[in-house]
């Protein structure tokens, strides 16, 4: 339910968090001459129509929805630096179902957009894409070149995660685990993100065909005692309590 | 729970099988007698004071409880939370592996 909300606000809200001045429009001098006869709508208002578009598009179930994505794109190629062109292309990196326009929507932004904060909220989209270089390329930009520190920390997570994801054989579980280790070193003051670092650590550790862990502690009568004792049986390890 | 794991262990007690718990328990006196109750005849470790927040659950990451890991021989964790006849398979497997040939099909279900 939370996923959803997220995927139909978002792109509305972003543009309301980015920081910086719109483009100066090409018919805004400010002047009341004749000019204004001729009705150019400002990237926002464009901006605002298509979303009014898509919303009745939508609303009357047309079966052109999909060429959206497309004008989103179109209108953030018209106006890159606006912060139009920020939300444009978020929506289409929340909304278009094509990865291809997906990641070439993030590429666009990031090219463009890199200094904004709400980037943040783009790495979980290009965490959950399936496993790419492109989308492994996307996340490391984002943790190096990413002005805000907060945001660079959760490219880091969205990247280890993203990397595991990886099919077997290519996953790099070295690098994934010197990515949380850095998060967790790096990002102390956040501990949201030093949370999930040490969540997906530990779940890494006690995964399908690691060897566990030693425990040694005492029975319920006080005697030590140690997993390792048990080597050369099969042991069924049984976290319980009587409640 | 306890049935089934209490004839578990009766049922494997002559092959390479144990049945380790690590209880969670803040009161210690309590479980002692709890254990005697229910007839609890595996070993447990003690997480300690804290409770679910002892040293064992929290280097091991479990935030549910039960939580089951199934090692094999090795020590290497094969299986996680399998239960009833999910975790009876899992043993046979890893037993077989060792060479002994268990059957636990019927295993829990009262004998005719």
């Amino acid at each position: 339910m939370r996923c959803f909300g997220f995927l139909i606000l978002s792109p509305l809200l972003l543009v309301g968090c980015y920081s910086g001045e719109p483009e100066a429009m090409s018919n805004g001098d400010g002047s009341s001459s004749s000019a204004e006869v001729v009705v150019a709508l400002t990237p926002a208002e464009q901006f605002e129509k298509l979303n009014d578009d898509y919303a009745v598009a939508v609303r009357n179930d047309a079966n052109d929805v999909s060429i959206y994505p497309q004008k989103f794109l179109n209108l953030a190629k018209e106006h890159p630096k606006d912060r139009i062109a920020f939300g444009a292309l978020n929506w289409v990196i929340v909304m278009s179902k094509d990865p291809q326009q997906k990641a070439e929507a993030v590429d666009q932004l990031l090219d463009k957009h890199i200094d904004q904060s709400a980037i943040a909220q783009i790495c979980e989209v290009i965490q959950r894409q399936p496993f790419s270089e492109r989308s492994k390329d996307q996340l490391t930009t984002i943790m190096e070149k990413s002005p805000h520190e907060s945001v660079r920390g959760m490219a880091a997570c969205a990247l280890a995660s993203h990397m595991a994801t990886a099919p077997a054989g290519d996953r790099k579980e070295q690098e994934i685990r010197d990515l949380y280790e850095m998060v967790i070193e790096q990002y102390g003051a956040n501990p949201q993100l030093v949370g999930r670092a040490k969540m997906a650590l530990a779940k890494m550790k006690f995964a399908i065909g690691k060897i566990a862990p030693e425990i040694s502690g005492s029975d319920l009568d006080g005697v030590a005692f140690k997993l390792s004792d048990y080597r050369g049986k099969v042991v069924v390890l049984d976290f319980w309590g009587d409640w | 729970m306890y049935p089934h794991e209490r004839s578990l262990v009766k049922q494997l007690a002559d092959k390479p099988f144990a049945l380790i718990g690590i209880n969670s328990d803040r009161d210690l006196e309590g479980l002692r007698e709890v254990v005697k109750e229910k007839n609890i005849t595996w070993r447990s470790f003690w997480n300690g004071p804290q409770g679910t927040g002892g040293p064992i659950s929290t280097d091991w990451g479990v935030t549910s409880w039960p939580t089951i890991y199934v090692l094999d021989a090795e020590g290497r964790i094969r299986y996680k939370n399998v239960r009833g006849p999910g975790m009876d398979q899992a043993i046979t497997a890893l037993l077989a592996e060792l060479g002994h040939e268990v059957d636990l099909s019927n295993h829990g279900r009262p004998t005719p």
